[in-house]
This record gives C-alpha cells, sequence and structure tokens, in this order.
C-alpha cells in the first residue's frame, strides 16, 4: 500500500501560471498556496516566461504539468524533452511532474492534442513500461491525468478507472484526477461519475485539476475557458472526501478572467471543505473556443 | 453495417490511423475511406464501429470528428499567434487556407508549439509564384519572416541583468585601439535586408485594422530585446552592412573598409560612422568588446 499522495504534500488551493497574469502576480504576489506550470512554456525559455518562472519558484510552491509526453505513443519516447524537462525541475524545485494518459502523436508528428488510448491488457503493459523508464530517467514518480476524451474503441476491455488503477499498480505512478475530465467523458461515454471515483486508488491520488467545460447538447467538450459547475463540484466534493484532501488545481485557458476571478474559483473548495453549500455555474453552452484543451502558448511582445 | 467482433488491431497501427484520419483535410470521412487509412485498417465508414464505438447519443464519425475538428482549429490558432500582423493582413479565409496547407506539408514534429511556425517563411517562399519584380508574394514571405524573428528573439537568450556596452564605453576608448577593436554581438540581435518596407507596415498596422500593402521599396532592420520586450530598430544601408561584419568577427576597421568596398565612400563617413555606433549602443547591440 503506498503512502497517501504517494507521500507528496498536500499544497493545498492552487492555479495555472498564465501570461495574462504575469505581471498582477509580480506586483502584487497574491496569497496563492501554488502554482503550475504548462512545462513546454518553460522548459525553452530564455525569455521572460522563465524569468517570470523563477520569480514565481523563489516564493511558491510550482508543480510542472505537461502536455508532450506521449507516454501512451508507439513512438520512442523522447530523452531531450525528458532531459529538458528534469533539468527545468531540479532549477526550480518542482513539487512533482505530471502529465497525461494518453498519446499526442505518432511517427515523429505532434497533433498537440491529448489522444485517448484503448484500455486493454497490450496498452497495460505498454505505457507501465514506459512510466517506469520516463521515472527511472526522472529519478522520481510521475503523476498522470485522466484525459477528458470523445472516442472509445472496441479492442477496450476494461474501464478507464480500471485502467489507471492497474496502471498506478504496475508502475508506481502518481494519479492526477481531474474531476472535470470524469464529468466529461462520462457524458461522452455514458458511464457513472461517481462509480468511477469510488473504484480508484484514492492513496495513489497526488493531486486534482478543476476546470470548466462547455455543453454542447449531445456531448461536452474539455474548454478550460469558465467556471466549474455544480456537478463537477459534487466530484469534487466526492474525491476530496475519499482521498482525505490532497493539491487541488484550477485550470482556466481559454477566456482568461482577471486573476481574482480565476483565484476566487478554486477558493470554492475551501468553502465545500467545510461543508458550506456553493453554487456551482451553469455549464456553457456556447464555447469560446472551438478546441478541448485549448493550446497553451505564451505570445511575443513587441514594440 | 455495424461489427459485432472488433478487428484485432495493434496499437502502433490503431495509433497510425487515427492520426492519419483526424488530421485529414477532408475530414473523418474522407480520412476513413483514404487510401492511407485503410492501408493500415481496412475499414470503412460503415464498418467503423469495428475500431471507434458509438456512444448512445453519438455516431463513431461524429466521436472523431470532435478530434478533426480540433486538430486544424488548434494549429491554425497558435500559427495566428506566432504570426499575427500577417493573419490581420491576409484575413482569416485565406490565413486559414495558407496554414493549412502548410500544416500539411510541415506538420508539429517538436514537443513545443513555439517551433510549430518555423517553416512557414520558407513554404510561403516554396508555394510563391516566381515573379519578375517584387509583388504581394514575396511581401508575405518578407512579413512572415520578420515575425518569426520577433518570436524567436522574443523568448531566446538575452542580456537582461547583464552588462552590454555602452555610448560611454565606446567614447573611452582611443580612436587607435577602436579601430582595432572586435564587438561581439548580444544573442538577441537579428538583422534582415528586405525589399518591403516591413518595419513601417507593423507599425502601421497597429493602429490600422488592414493597412495598404506598401510598394517594394528596400528596407533594413534589426530585431534585439530589452526588458523581455522585443525592440523593432530601423537601419541604413550602411548601419546594417557594418553590423553585419561586425558580428562576424570583423574588427571595427576591417569591417568599415569591407562594407566602403561594397557601397563606396559617402560624402560624410565620420559623421555616418559615429551616427551608427551611437545608435548601436544605444539599442544595446554589444555584449562585449576586445582588442
Amino acid at each position: 500500500m503506498p503512502q497517501p499522495r504517494l507521500g507528496f504534500e498536500n499544497l493545498g488551493l492552487g492555479v495555472g501560471l498564465r501570461a495574462p497574469h504575469f505581471h498582477h502576480i509580480l506586483e502584487t504576489q497574491p496569497a496563492v498556496d501554488w502554482f503550475e506550470i504548462i512545462s513546454e512554456n518553460y522548459i525553452d525559455s530564455q525569455g521572460r516566461p522563465r524569468y517570470v518562472l523563477d520569480q514565481v519558484a523563489e516564493r511558491y510552491p510550482v508543480v510542472m504539468h505537461g502536455v508532450s509526453l506521449s507516454i501512451g505513443s508507439t513512438d520512442p519516447l523522447d530523452f531531450d524533452y525528458l532531459r529538458k524537462l528534469k533539468t527545468l525541475a531540479s532549477e526550480i524545485e518542482a513539487r512533482w511532474i505530471s502529465d497525461h494518459v494518453c498519446w499526442t502523436g505518432v511517427a515523429g508528428k505532434n497533433s498537440h492534442d491529448l489522444l485517448p488510448i484503448p484500455y486493454n491488457e497490450e496498452t497495460l503493459k505498454h505505457v507501465a513500461q514506459r512510466v517506469r523508464q520516463v521515472q527511472e530517467f526522472l529519478e522520481q514518480p510521475l503523476v498522470l491525468e485522466d484525459p477528458s476524451s470523445y472516442v472509445t474503441f472496441a479492442n477496450s476491455t476494461m474501464a478507464e478507472w480500471e485502467f489507471l488503477t492497474a496502471l498506478t499498480e504496475e508502475s508506481g505512478c502518481g494519479l492526477l484526477l481531474d474531476v472535470n475530465n470524469v464529468y466529461v467523458s462520462a457524458v461522452n461515454h455514458d458511464f457513472d461519475p461517481v462509480e468511477y471515483i469510488e473504484n480508484l486508488p484514492w492513496e495513489s491520488i497526488v493531486q486534482l485539476h478543476l476546470a470548466g467545460h462547455t455543453n454542447m447538447g449531445d456531448y461536452c467538450i474539455d474548454t478550460h475557458d469558465g467556471h466549474v459547475i455544480d456537478p463537477v463540484w459534487q466530484l469534487y466534493r466526492l474525491a476530496h472526501e475519499r482521498t482525505g484532501g490532497v493539491s487541488t488545481l484550477l485550470e482556466w485557458d481559454a477566456n482568461i478572467p482577471d486573476f481574482d476571478t480565476m483565484h476566487a474559483e478554486v477558493l470554492k473548495a475551501k468553502q465545500l471543505m467545510q461543508g458550506k453549500p456553493i453554487t456551482g455555474d451553469l455549464p456553457a453552452t456556447k464555447p469560446s473556443t472551438s478546441v478541448p484543451h485549448p493550446p497553451h502558448r505564451i505570445e511575443h511582445e513587441v514594440n | 453495417m455495424a461489427c459485432d467482433s472488433p478487428k484485432p488491431v495493434d496499437l502502433p497501427v490503431l495509433q497510425q490511423w487515427m492520426q492519419s484520419v483526424i488530421s485529414h483535410v477532408g475530414g473523418v470521412v474522407e480520412g476513413i475511406e483514404d487510401n492511407e487509412a485503410r492501408r493500415l485498417i481496412d475499414v470503412s465508414t460503415e464498418e467503423i464501429e469495428a475500431i471507434i464505438t458509438p456512444s448512445r447519443r453519438r455516431s463513431s464519425i461524429q466521436r472523431l470528428e470532435v478530434y478533426a475538428n480540433a486538430y486544424y482549429a488548434r494549429l491554425v490558432e497558435c500559427l495566428k499567434s506566432i504570426f499575427p500582423v500577417f493573419a490581420q493582413t491576409v484575413g482569416d479565409e485565406l490565413f486559414d487556407q495558407f496554414a493549412i496547407a502548410y500544416l500539411q506539408q510541415y506538420p508539429s514534429r517538436s514537443y513545443t508549439l513555439d517551433r510549430l511556425g518555423d517553416h512557414f517563411p520558407q513554404f510561403l517562399r516554396e508555394t510563391s509564384p516566381e515573379a519578375e519584380s517584387p509583388g504581394f508574394e514575396q511581401f508575405l514571405v518578407e512579413l512572415a519572416t520578420i515575425e518569426r524573428s520577433i518570436d524567436d528573439v522574443f523568448d531566446g537568450p538575452g542580456v537582461e541583468g547583464k552588462e552590454v556596452i555602452t555610448a560611454a564605453d565606446l567614447e573611452g576608448i582611443s580612436p587607435d585601439d577602436f579601430w582595432q577593436a572586435r564587438l561581439m554581438v548580444v544573442p538577441c540581435l537579428r538583422w534582415h535586408r528586405l525589399t518591403f518596407p516591413i518595419n513601417e507596415f507593423l507599425s502601421q498596422a497597429r493602429t490600422q485594422p488592414q493597412p495598404d500593402v506598401p510598394e517594394a521599396s528596400p528596407s533594413f532592420m534589426a530585431l534585439t530585446r530589452r526588458d523581455f520586450v522585443v525592440r523593432r530598430v530601423p537601419l541604413t544601408h550602411f548601419q546594417i552592412e557594418l553590423i553585419s561584419r561586425l558580428a562576424a568577427s570583423l574588427s571595427v576597421g576591417e569591417a568599415i573598409e569591407d562594407v566602403l568596398n561594397q557601397l563606396g565612400e559617402p560624402d560624410d563617413l565620420p559623421g555616418m560612422i559615429a551616427s551608427a555606433f551611437q545608435k548601436f549602443a544605444t539599442e544595446q547591440f554589444f555584449a562585449a568588446i576586445s582588442s
């Protein structure tokens, strides 16, 4: 039986470090428990993004969250990328490194999307072996997130939660449970999100993600462009109870509001932990972006 | 026709097939029927449930379309953020056409979206029709080249927090020593020789939604970075030839003589030299000096 959260500390309630908030964060040093960065935006940076990150890492705990590990791909692992991840993690003293249970491309290409894998023994063996390789290289446990997904495969033989449970057992990795992704995938694939969470290995859950999504009528898109809706808060409450409390982070990547609005959204979790009711927003029905989990790129500044 | 028993498919093949289908420019249905996909997994659109299961409310094809719709949308959006003035100039519809054609020829092969536009100027050059005189296509190539360069300078190495050579540093060197000196340029310096006034156009694009495309007219500019913001610096012909030679490690004297061999001696050479070095120092072009 692993230690709760694989021994990682509960950092509290954090938000994603996003470029529109750089100035505000450096100027006001807001009382935020911790920040999560998109690793790919910083591993090569020698400009403002890295400068801001260094300032933030001096004052706040930072976690690195990647979107290009492609742990489920059948392409070889990219050790140049892993070396950069490891270097940055060391330089900013990142608390842990996470990515997604997905693949992003094959044959050398990168779709920059988080594509789903079939859940069966073949894939489990493949992914677990790669997780072990990555962990050995990084010299730390990898924390992997359940992706939101829009298709399922005919050759899947197990539920996503069964796959994730087996993956933690086979590889020793931790889980980043995105309760919004559970909700989105539950709508898209007709499963019960409560059953999903009830059947996860709670002691392996290192972190929780919250986000907004868009309800398209007969399916949902994980747009990260708005407030967290009430059913997702209910799943969060369940995950909080089952895990006993783990680091929680709000993702907001499109239609990004001012910092205080974004921070206030994640702070609602505190009320919920104290047993107070919170009012979740209604799901958006018109996406502000046409893409699931919008791309993360820091735009240039020029005079 | 739905198949009851899934066909056995290896993970590598399934991934190549799915990538091929969702990145097909004609959409999912054409992607499934395309020879590339059929060579990998020989299923038709009618048989697709053997690979992708439907949900209660969505067909297998509708479900795949979420990924297909997002594939180009996501990457085109990123390209727009790398080439914002280019996109503003040609408009959304034409930009999307350029971008989708580009992504088909140069799909992303990097872990980072920051490299997505690396080949875009080259792609435009390769696909531009041959022209006797510089026209709209050449203007677009140059505009894309400068925006790509801006993006490169923004997040590349810089000199923030480091000492640079100031005008006062240069004034403190004796004329003889200065003639022999070699100046190391800052790592964020780029310079461009252009057939269109791109720098002026970029300035106009800040205040006008669609500035007129200028007539061809030679122009020269540098890009550098201070306080993490990319700076556009207009240069004269003399200045760009001089800075390019200094960056190639020629001494000040060698560089000036070489430029004069190319351009001829101007009427006010001392004034031009003084003005050039004043500008270079003010704009922080030099990181170090050695004799």
